[in-house]
């Protein structure tokens, strides 16, 4: 194996090939970075280019757009509240509260250091663990995962802001408007309305981009015009560092979050081998459980660097990870692995058990190029952090309109469809109205994120084991998923009932 | 004046009381109709072993209505003068969020009437003149780059078919 890799770093370290793996990058940081593209939109794109190129030098250049999307959206989302992907939603908490207190740049850089650590861990993984990651992965049937769903909802707890409450109903909210499409069992039509293009179902990306984006436009309306009442003229946007540690991340905070980046990346990791369930779910998860298990739980939500890193790490943890059912299995776990099979394929590498045995040279080839991009990542993605702080320096006036177009046309080039632009609004404005009575938006996405795969999962156990749900106690993944569970809700009832008694007082 | 703090602390308890209060009304009347009137009607399919197509639906809106009823019980329990106090402002400046929430329909009803183009130019003017933004020159640049810069990425990098009005 080693002989192997070091193989492939002299094939990777070729100029053409490095050159294309910081090209891919360069290109996936800034096509992630505007709300509504994504990398796997990237990729698609880039694909055609790629065709007259050797498997090596056209797969890696695929790998390292894939690598940067990811990062790349968490920018707009610190920057302007605008995830540039799903992949980043919950890194809007703490990146855009870090940004707002002028710290957008200890935000930006901490964002790039957890998704490097994250990746490594995934890529890692990949190149040491990845039969052994598949197998386990496999073994998780609809049942377990439905265990596993259930048990990821519970996070919704710690991301529910100052009332569980309506956090709760927030999440209620979120499962309905999962449910908008067509049954993933009967394959009929629900809640359509008879609008053709809504048993699609309501597209994530719009909906994201509503929810934290457009939502974030009228609140900057309404203080605007507070700010006319009291006489005070438009400033721009975001404050400035005001010390020169506001800029940076600290040797201190980055030891103080480096449990919870190896935590997240590690939960990235799993999740991304885990078909279906995707890098969205992933950084909710990370941030969830960052919080669960954090020394300041209580910071979450308010700014904290902490937050920024237990997203990020998670987000990229999936990106290595999410090739090991497709490089060990043949199975593609997301949409950019989907596209990135038909890559393979077309470069005449069959994925699957045998492709170890038939191409190793290019497998670890492979491997070496991922290990590049993500130490490319590092460097280029500095850079583009530098171009981007532009965006602290534009008036709220100025920046905020120019934010609703650009989730216009990101919210129509995905199907280029209006109803998705129509979707995006009023999402903007259910997000703003719960955010103003006092309901948080992370659970709403977490449900809707979570939703699918829930009704998916548990009906198939359902059908598959004659109606009966024993089966989800007798398995004993599924068992230690669902007394997880059940700790949580039982703390989580507990700290309601302590904090009604403390507000009654 | 203590008597004026003290009245107005009551207003405030009251108003936050009937705020949570009007909140779960809304919601339950929600849940209520969509419980016997939407999902019936939009949800067809064959009940299958174990769960019916209506299950998930009617699951959301069972658990949006439980948690609502909380909300209601929860509403008559006197909270904390900071919960009261954040609160308090959030009618302030309504207008300016009414106003952009309008100027974003106004948006999309003009993109599918005329243009992207036009309309981008025209929203983008109109809003950054009502957040504040005088000066005419920053403006117009500001808005003329963005749009350019829009048509550059999306219509000739992307080829994203940008939606067709009247004009063009």
């Amino acid at each position: 194996m080693w002989e192997n890799l070091l193989n492939g770093f002299q094939t990777c370290l070729d100029p053409v090939t490095l050159a294309l793996i910081v090209a891919g990058v360069t290109i996936g940081v800034v096509v992630g970075a505007i709300p509504g593209l994504t990398g796997a939109m990237a990729i698609a794109l880039i694909i055609p280019f790629t065709f007259t190129m050797d498997a090596v030098n056209s797969i890696s250049v695929l790998l390292a757009i894939y690598c940067g999307g990811i990062y790349g959206g968490s920018i707009t989302a610190i920057l302007i509240r605008a995830p540039g992907s799903p992949a980043s939603a919950a890194t809007v908490f703490d990146g855009y509260e870090l940004a707002k207190q002028g710290k957008a740049g200890k935000a930006l850089k901490m964002a790039i250091n957890a998704s490097v650590i994250g990746n490594y861990i995934s890529v890692l993984l990949l190149i040491f663990v990845a039969p052994q990651i598949a197998e386990l992965a496999l073994k998780l049937g609809p049942t377990e995962i439905a265990s596993l769903i259930i048990f990821s909802l519970t996070i919704i707890a710690y991301v529910s802001g100052a009332s569980i409450l309506r956090g709760l109903i927030s999440a209620g909210i979120g499962l309905f408007f999962c449910t908008i499409g067509i049954d993933p069992i009967t394959a009929t039509p629900r809640l359509a309305f008879g609008v053709p293009e809504l048993e699609r179902g309501i597209s994530l990306i719009p909906m994201s981009i509503g929810l934290f984006a457009v939502s974030e436009v009228f609140k900057q309306g309404e203080k605007a015009f507070q700010a006319k009442l009291i006489g005070r003229e438009a400033t721009p946007v975001l404050p400035k560092a005001v010390n020169p540690d506001d800029d940076k991340v600290t040797m201190k905070e980055m030891w103080a979050s480096m449990r919870t980046i190896i935590q997240s990346g590690l939960i990235g990791s799993f999740l991304g081998a885990v078909p279906g369930v995707g890098s969205p779910i992933a950084s909710f998860m990370g941030y969830g459980l960052g919080k669960r298990f954090s020394k300041h739980p209580e910071k979450y939500g308010t700014g904290y660097v902490e937050g920024v890193a237990a997203s990020e790490s998670a987000n990229n943890g999936v990106v290595g990870a999410s090739l090991i059912p497709l490089l060990t299995l043949g199975i593609p776990g997301d949409l950019p692995t989907a596209i990135l099979l038909g890559a393979f394929l077309l470069h005449g590498l069959i994925p699957g058990p045998l492709l170890f045995q038939e191409h190793p040279g290019e497998v670890y080839s492979l491997f070496a190029a991922f290990l590049i991009s993500v130490t490319a990542l590092y460097f280029v993605a500095r850079q583009v952090i530098k171009v981007a702080h532009v965006f602290t320096s534009i008036p709220r006036a100025v920046l905020f309109p120019v934010v609703l177009v650009f989730c216009f046309i990101g919210s129509y080039a995905i199907n280029s469809s209006m109803l998705d632009v129509w979707v995006m609004l009023l999402f903007g404005i259910l997000g703003y109205l719960l955010e103003k009575y006092g309901f948080a938006l992370a659970p709403l996405l977490i449900a809707f994120l979570l939703g699918p795969i829930l009704e998916s999962s548990l009906r198939q156990s359902i059908i598959l084991t004659g109606g009966s749900i024993e089966e989800s106690f007798t398995s004993p993944v599924s068992l230690v998923l669902l007394i997880l569970t059940l700790i949580v809700i039982i703390q989580v009832t507990y700290r309601g009932f302590k904090e009604i008694r403390r507000q009654a007082r | 004046m203590g008597f004026r703090i003290a009245d107005a602390r009551i207003f405030m308890k009251l108003n936050s009381v009937k705020q949570d209060f009007w909140i779960a009304v809304l919601l339950l009347s929600l849940c209520l109709s969509a419980y016997f009137f939407v999902i019936p009607a939009q949800v067809q399919g064959e009940i299958q072993r174990g769960m019916p197509p209506t299950f998930f639906p009617n699951l959301s809106v069972v658990w949006i209505g439980v948690f609502s009823v909380l909300l209601l019980v929860r509403s008559f329990v006197p909270q904390t003068e900071a919960a009261q106090e954040s609160r308090a402002d959030r009618r302030s400046g309504r207008n300016g969020a009414m106003f952009t929430i309008a100027a974003g329909i106004a948006y999309l009803v003009l993109c599918s009437l005329f243009s992207f183009v036009i309309s981008t130019v025209v929203i983008l003017a109109i809003l950054m003149w009502a957040l504040g933004e005088r000066r005419w020159h920053f403006i117009v640049s500001a808005t003329l780059v963005t749009t350019l810069g829009i048509y550059v990425v999306f219509d000739w990098l992307m080829s994203v078919q940008f939606p067709e009005g009247m004009l063009f």
